[in-house]
């Protein structure tokens, strides 16, 4: 498919990527777009805890466990507890497969901990049943989950199969929960849930050469909504945590503790574009915040807008996503 | 690489100029040209009574595996002359987590300068390095065609302390000449410059992670073009003034470049013939100026400039300073 190709000045207009082009810091209104229609929506919490990041671990943990329960009960629009979510969402006996980060912005392991455990109390899952992982590492179970990754190893399961795909996601898993970090990126704009399964393929790299498995890179990653359309990583991916607890807004992969803010929240959803089209909007919020004038996001994270223009994957459009904001008002910033 | 292959070209290479093997890769400089680096050996004092202890191999990355390690962050480094990466693991007495130390190494040593204030002022003095950066557990450092970067998960002033002193160990080992500042950073002027703004590059991703121009090249931005990027105040509140040269390899290159730019980003009519300088009011009131510097094969364009007579003052500045220094 043909895309148009589009200067700065169509992202100041607001001619490009819709609605969600709007949203980056570049367009002359700079408003969000007005609410779409009831059809083709999509629902997003965002939960904010200061104490998220308490000195004392043990606190952090408990804040966090508290925030997932909170953002899980109110992901469905009718008044389901988070245990019924989780019930709900996954069946006792399933094995379940997390994606995480390990590279240069780790998922945290208290959002981890976290997800484990909603899953064995509220789901029936099996401790040894559920795994994190990213590329070759890998960590089974709740010590590994709640410890450091450094633990983690490689095992059997953590090849790749005649696709390149990741064995774990592709045939050990029954389902996955996509766990990213919350962080811009020089090449992508941002790397959130979509982002995120580049780590759990092979056979790829930055040149795009005509060998590899999945040529993503070119035109700023638009086309990185082609991970979440394979059966084995959005077919299997019951839910989306954007470890939002330190946000990275400066230009990773590789990070500066300079560009950490400390924003302690969790973004949560099963809409994986939606999940980033909120990640993207409270990272253009931060850059803003902290530079005190306008910092758009460069280059802009067309990715997302493509997920759903191209491989209709979810709702880029904030118009058409139904954010639920809990927790702590001030400085949620979205 | 075929064995006989491989011979031939060493002995070519070595013939000609300088060269050295690693896996299979041959690493050859042209001859007249510095003796291209190469990955030191063990740099950190380890054994009994040594504070340090190295954790497994050093890991060695080329251009063809640099994406093994930082995946998508290696278009960055490959967007320089990245020739090769070393990184050591290390773990220290009393520190719980591991401390990652990376060399980084450049043909060009303007390359390696352009690492460097990708995320730091040109002006970051050093005893050890040329210059240097340490800030919350992280030291990064420049000499000549060397990068250095030292992560220490712990943020606080011990974590820094500890970065500094493996990065001492790291300069130990090199032997660098000082790089040059490129003409493209040395022509910008100083007035209203925001400090620690200034960038150098080559790449269009670099270009736009820096400020997002256009999703085509429409600049003809290439390993061959020299770019620098820089910030100048503006109103307070307001976005600043961005300022970017580019100096192309040829006067012909540099043409194609303006046209392009012209009728795609200012949208003015296409012209064989475009002006030295001229300026287009885009959406939102905010002025874009471009001039065009005749000897250096340059364009230098001022975005999001509040006032033309600023954009002017600083364009033509810039071009004088480009001209003059190409004067013998």
């Amino acid at each position: 498919m043909n895309r148009p190709h589009h200067t700065r000045r169509d992202f100041v207009r607001g001619t490009a990527y819709g609605a969600l082009g709007l949203t980056l810091g570049m367009s002359a209104s700079g408003t969000l777009a007005q609410p779409g229609p009831e059809a083709g929506r999509a629902r997003v919490v965002l939960v904010r805890r200061r104490d998220a990041l308490s000195d004392d671990p043990v606190r952090s943990a408990a804040v966090v466990r508290e925030m997932l329960e909170e953002a899980c009960g109110a992901l469905s629009s009718d008044e389901r507890s988070s245990a019924e979510w989780w019930s709900g969402a996954f069946a006792p006996g399933e094995k379940v497969a997390i994606k995480a980060n390990l590279m240069m912005s780790n998922t945290r392991a208290e959002v981890l901990a976290a997800i484990h455990d909603c899953l064995v109390e509220y789901a029936g899952t099996e401790s040894g049943s559920i795994a994190a992982w990213d590329r070759r590492s890998v960590g089974f179970g709740r010590e590994a989950l709640a410890g450091p990754k450094s633990a983690w190893g490689q095992t059997p399961e953590m090849g790749y199969n005649e696709d390149s795909v990741s064995l774990l996601a592709a045939d050990w898993a029954d389902a996955l929960i996509n766990v990213p970090s919350l962080k811009c990126h020089w090449l992508s704009g941002v790397a959130i849930a979509l982002k995120n399964w580049c780590g759990a393929v092979t056979n790829i790299s930055v040149g795009d050469p005509e060998d590899a498995a999945f040529r993503f890179h070119g035109d700023s990653c638009a086309d990185l909504g082609m991970f979440q359309a394979l059966p084995a990583f959005g077919g299997k991916c019951r839910l989306v945590v954007v470890d939002a607890l330190e946000a990275y807004y400066e230009r990773g992969p590789q990070t500066d503790p300079e560009y950490f803010h400390p924003y302690g929240g969790l973004i949560v959803g099963a809409d994986a574009v939606a999940v980033d089209t909120i990640g993207a909007m409270l990272l253009q919020a931060i850059r803003d915040e902290v530079a005190g004038e306008p910092s758009p996001i460069s280059p802009p994270p067309k990715h997302i807008a493509v997920a759903e223009s191209k491989y209709g994957l979810g709702v880029s459009d904030p118009g058409r996503i139904d954010l639920v904001r809990l927790g702590d008002e001030d400085g949620m910033l979205v | 690489m075929d064995a006989r292959l491989a011979v031939a070209l060493a002995f070519l290479a070595l013939a000609a100029g300088h060269a050295w093997a690693d896996g299979g890769r041959l690493i050859v400089t042209p001859e007249g040209a510095e003796e291209p680096m190469k990955p030191p050996e063990l740099p950190f004092p380890e054994g009994e009574g040594e504070r340090f202890a190295v954790v497994g191999e050093r890991s060695l990355y080329t251009p063809e595996n640099l994406s093994d390690y930082i995946n998508g962050g290696a278009a960055f480094y490959l967007g320089y002359s990245f020739e090769w990466l070393a990184v050591w693991r290390l773990k220290v007495d009393g520190v719980e987590s591991e401390i990652v130390a990376e060399l980084y190494a450049f043909s060009r040593p303007e390359d390696a300068l352009g690492v460097f204030i990708d995320n730091a002022a040109l002006d970051s003095p050093s005893e050890r390095f040329e210059r240097e950066r340490v800030s919350k557990g992280l030291c990064r450092a420049q000499s000549g065609r060397a990068f250095a970067r030292v992560a220490v998960r712990d943020r606080s002033d011990a974590g820094s302390d500890l970065a500094r002193e493996v990065a001492g160990l790291l300069a130990q080992t090199l032997d660098e000449r000082p790089a040059s500042v490129p003409s493209v950073v040395r022509c910008l002027p100083g007035d209203g410059l925001r400090e620690g703004s200034v960038r150098y590059f080559h790449s269009r991703e670099a270009l736009s992670s820096y400020y997002f121009v256009a999703e085509d090249n429409i600049l003809g931005l290439s390993p061959e073009t020299d770019c620098a990027l820089a910030s100048y105040e503006q109103t307070e509140g307001e976005s600043p003034l961005r300022l970017l040269v580019v100096r192309y390899p040829d006067a012909e290159e540099r043409d194609r470049a303006q046209r392009r730019f012209r009728e795609t980003y200012l949208e003015l009519p296409a012209s064989d013939d475009p002006p030295e300088s001229e300026s287009a009011t885009l959406e939102g009131g905010a002025l874009c100026l471009i001039a065009r510097s005749e000897s250096a094969s340059a364009l230098i364009i001022a975005f999001d400039a509040a006032d033309a007579a600023r954009a002017e003052s600083l364009t033509h500045a810039a071009v004088d300073a480009l001209e003059e220094g190409d004067e013998p």
